[in-house]
């Protein structure tokens, strides 16, 4: 008994740690611009770049002593590092978030590859532009992935049954 | 004195003996140690500190503040693993525990807890207020609330702990320590009694008494449980916090960290030290219905249609004002809906299954049942923050002691976050599944227990109710990220 425990155990562990591996960012949003000035603002950018679409919040700050102007318009442009497409262009929409000024761009991506994003600001005081790139990863998940995810815990609530079949059992009156 | 050897059976023969904490090498010589919880606490406290320094002083973008990134990302996923996987180690590591113990070498309380207090309900109603505060001030996205709520936490405890006799402020106030008490319900670990012969033949019963200098002295040594439980008749997790005094005070080293099979507790109905019986205690049926309501209610947060709701709700009733709105939906949510939910399971399991006893009867009984499936949401819902944020406190540190201008610890790595969402949530259905199963166990074995007319009936209600609970969590949880409430986003 305690071998076949120990293997299942061990099987799963396994199995956990060879699912854990990933190349490129899938998850919450994460920055690609941390306080960069642009014109009047310093603009910091956080990324969900899914393929499919993408998500990329725009969070704008003051200089230290300075006031965000009110007409500020964010442009985000996209395209392959590959060359494969041309630049498109998207523009944000101001979503401000507990008094702090913020946008928000939601971009298609057609594929798994490096983009490079090119972010523009614009006011009456002033503008720039600052580029990354980011990895464009899937959202989701392979066909057999969910099933080989979920056989630990498939194998913990067997376990869990057995153990309470069995004292349950166990603390049954004798019949004989 | 003969203790009840049903709820607390006396250990297995030798070859099954449970496996003990305590009895393993290192870990076990630590926790024994009588300054081991301080030991715990103190790394705790200063993190804590921090958190409180930076919501105030540091940024006040969330994703770049201790305060918010550690309290709710790593603190509560940290949180509800532990206590799946071993116990209640995070209320043993309380840090708000530490300046109320530092206190106490100078103030000795002499009030006892008001009588009509000693119960769930104030710390049911914190609890709630909790989850409401968060929804309403949106405590995941500002450093500042965030702080103020940990400060709260600490004048909480110090103030009720400073004017009250024992741990008045961790059994009957602390909502943290409550969501710890039910959820450890489910743990496999849990503080007991070796060996209830050696109970049987102790005369000081140091374990709930304290140890004195000498018997008749009243100066206490070593304190004995503050939460009232004594160890041989002390079944399960409820109301215990992990803090050992029973282990220090024991002096026939007789109490142990032993496993046990994980929500068995939840059936059993005997008297327990402490605590009482489970049937008969409304208050804390109450809060295992919120803990597994509002499991779900603090999911359902965290997506669009919550917004929806919200909206609509406002429109149709002309409010302007979040507040009430938010009220009527947490009303909705922690009352109407288990009302309904479990009330007409309760009547169809009286009325149709021939189960004893009244609807409300029923209702407190069977609502323990539904604490795997609770806890499964929230380990889902937390374990999904937890896991793909994980490594999001690196940055945030790094941030942080650059901004106090020691940039010691490099610069920030911001692309550092978690892992893969494909990664995560299946794990979230596989919490979801395992909560699930947890709880048709325990219907199952309930119904039979019972002896109902027609138990096959009753346990298929209650059934009902599990996997409609299940469903709604799986639905949460398989909303698209981008509707997710993240710091940034909602």
């Amino acid at each position: 008994m305690k071998a076949r425990l120990r293997t299942v155990v061990l099987t799963n562990l396994l199995l956990l740690a060879c699912g854990t591996s990933a190349s490129a960012h899938e998850g919450p949003p994460y920055p690609i611009l941390v306080d960069k000035t642009l014109g009047p603002c310093v603009v910091s950018v956080w990324s969900d770049p899914d393929v499919g679409t993408g998500t990329f919040f725009f969070i704008l700050d003051p200089p230290p002593g300075g006031k965000l102007p009110e007409d500020v318009r964010v442009e985000l442009g996209v395209r392959p590092v590959s060359g494969r497409l041309p630049e498109a262009v998207y523009a944000a929409v101001r979503e401000d978030q507990g008094g702090r000024m913020q946008f928000k761009a939601l971009v298609p991506f057609d594929a798994q590859e490096l983009w490079r994003v090119r972010v523009r600001l614009q006011s009456a005081q002033g503008g720039g532009e600052a580029e990354t790139d980011v990895e464009v990863t899937p959202p989701g998940y392979g066909r057999w992935d969910l099933l080989i995810y979920l056989l630990p815990f498939a194998a913990v609530g067997a376990l869990w049954l057995r153990a309470l079949v069995k004292r349950r059992n166990r603390a049954r009156p004798s019949t004989t | 004195m003969l203790y009840d050897r049903q709820t607390n059976p006396p250990p297995p023969a030798e070859d099954s003996r449970p496996f003990d904490l305590l009895r393993v090498p290192l870990v076990g010589n630590l926790l024994r140690r009588r300054h081991a919880r301080t030991v715990l606490q103190i790394p705790l406290f200063v993190v804590a500190a921090l958190m409180i320094l930076h919501g105030f002083f540091g940024p006040q973008l969330a994703p770049k503040n201790l305060a918010t990134t550690l309290s709710w990302v790593h603190f509560r996923g940290a949180l509800v693993l532990a206590l799946l996987l071993a116990g209640n180690f995070f209320c043993m590591a309380c840090p708000f525990m530490l300046p109320r113990n530092l206190a106490r070498r100078f103030v000795t309380p002499r009030r006892n807890w008001p009588r009509a207090l000693r119960n769930k309900w104030l710390a049911l109603a914190l609890f709630v207020g909790v989850l409401f505060a968060y929804e309403l001030f949106d405590l995941w996205g500002s450093p500042l609330w965030t702080a103020w709520l940990v400060v709260a936490y600490f004048a909480g405890a110090l103030l009720i702990d400073g004017l009250f006799k024992h741990a008045s402020f961790c059994k009957f106030v602390c909502p943290l320590g409550q969501f710890n008490f039910v959820a450890s319900t489910v743990s496999p670990l849990e503080v007991k009694a070796r060996d209830l012969n050696v109970c049987e033949g102790c005369r000081t019963k140091d374990c709930i008494r304290g140890r004195r200098e000498r018997p008749e002295s009243p100066v206490v040594i070593q304190r004995g449980c503050e939460l009232a439980l004594f160890q041989p008749r002390k079944t399960g997790n409820l109301d215990c916090t992990f803090c050992l005094d029973c282990v220090q005070a024991c002096p026939h080293d007789n109490v142990g960290i032993v496993s046990r099979l994980p929500a068995e507790e939840l059936l059993t109905d005997k008297m327990r030290s402490g605590v009482g019986i489970l049937s008969k205690r409304r208050d804390l049926s109450a809060l295992a219905v919120v803990f597994t309501f509002g499991a779900l209610l603090n999911a359902f947060g965290m997506v669009s249609p919550v917004y929806a709701l919200e909206g609509w709700l406002a429109r149709a009733l002309r409010l302007n004002h979040e507040a009430p709105v938010l009220g009527l939906v947490f009303a909705l949510f922690l009352v109407v809906e288990p009302l309904l939910l479990l009330g007409a399971a309760a009547w169809v399991s009286t009325r149709w299954g021939g189960l004893r006893g009244g609807v409300l009867q029923a209702v407190v009984r069977y609502s323990y049942a539904l604490v795997p499936m609770g806890f499964g949401v929230w380990l889902a819902h937390y374990g999904f923050h937890f896991l793909t944020g994980l490594l999001t406190f690196i940055p945030v540190a790094q941030s942080a002691a650059a901004g106090a201008g020691w940039p010691v610890l490099g610069e920030p790595l911001w692309r550092l976050t978690g892992l893969p969402e494909r990664v995560v949530y299946p794990l979230e259905l596989g919490f979801l599944g395992l909560g699930l199963l947890g709880s048709l166990l325990l219907t199952y074995r309930l119904a039979v227990e019972d002896e109902a007319r027609r138990r096959g009936l009753v346990f298929a209600t209650w059934a009902a109710l599990c996997v409609a609970l299940w469903v709604s969590g799986f639905w949460l949880m398989s909303q698209p990220m981008e509707m997710r409430g993240t710091f940034l986003g909602n």
